[in-house]
């Protein structure tokens, strides 16, 4: 595994445990009777810090700027064919994760005009959920398509 | 686009991990150019050129393109 794959899967794991964290958030907004939402605030707060640290160690984590080769600065990469793979897999991610919002939204929709769910579960609680799954499916799609252009 | 880096590598008795570090890149790189399945830029392509000591345009071949869809 070259060192752009580690960081890729590193970053992976990491926004998939500040996602977990934020799901058990909304989970104990729901079961615990004592709301703990300060608490997970300051947490995820922290590990966002943290998550921050680690991968700057990666490199310059400026996605907005773009440097001379063409590339977003905070695209991880060693070398210019990775950092073309990082590209594609960036593109794959993208259309991989509007389907995924498309079809995930559009079965919800169909599902509650049809009266076999509640309308009553688009709500906040929803959202969340649909936003952290959202960052999962975005951060592990594009590990994916890496993974599979880097050989 | 084909070439002959394997074969001026080999004359020059370079591994493809040597030839990548003296060129900046990964052996990944090195492997997948020699093997056609990556086009190098022309940047790369004048690095590898001057540093295995022959012309780009012996180098490299231009022929048989992929066709790459995103």
């Amino acid at each position: 595994m070259t060192n752009t794959r580690k960081y890729f899967f590193k970053r992976a794991i990491l926004v998939t445990l500040l996602a977990a964290f934020f799901l058990l958030w909304l989970l104990s907004r729901v079961t615990l009777n004592q709301d703990l939402s300060p608490v997970f605030f300051v947490l995820i707060t922290v590990f966002f810090i943290y998550q921050q640290k680690r991968l700057d160690k990666g490199g310059s984590t400026n996605i907005f700027k773009i440097a001379r080769d063409g590339f977003p600065q905070g695209l991880k990469h060693d070398d210019e064919r990775e950092a073309k793979n990082a590209l594609t897999a960036s593109f794959f991610s993208q259309r991989f994760t509007a389907g995924f919002i498309i079809l995930v939204i559009g079965i919800s929709l169909i599902l509650a005009s049809y009266k076999v769910i509640d309308e009553n579960i688009f709500n906040i609680n929803a959202f969340g959920i649909l936003g952290t799954t959202i960052l999962i499916v975005q951060e592990w799609s594009f590990y994916y398509e890496y993974s599979r252009l880097d050989k | 686009m084909k070439n002959i880096i394997k074969q001026k590598r080999k004359e020059l008795k370079l591994s493809q991990d040597e030839l990548s570090k003296l060129a900046g890149v990964t052996r990944q790189t090195v492997n997948a150019i020699e093997n056609d399945k990556y086009d190098p830029s022309l940047s790369l392509a004048f690095q590898l050129a001057a540093i295995l000591h022959i012309r780009v345009d012996e180098l490299f071949r231009f022929g048989d393109e992929r066709d790459d869809q995103y």
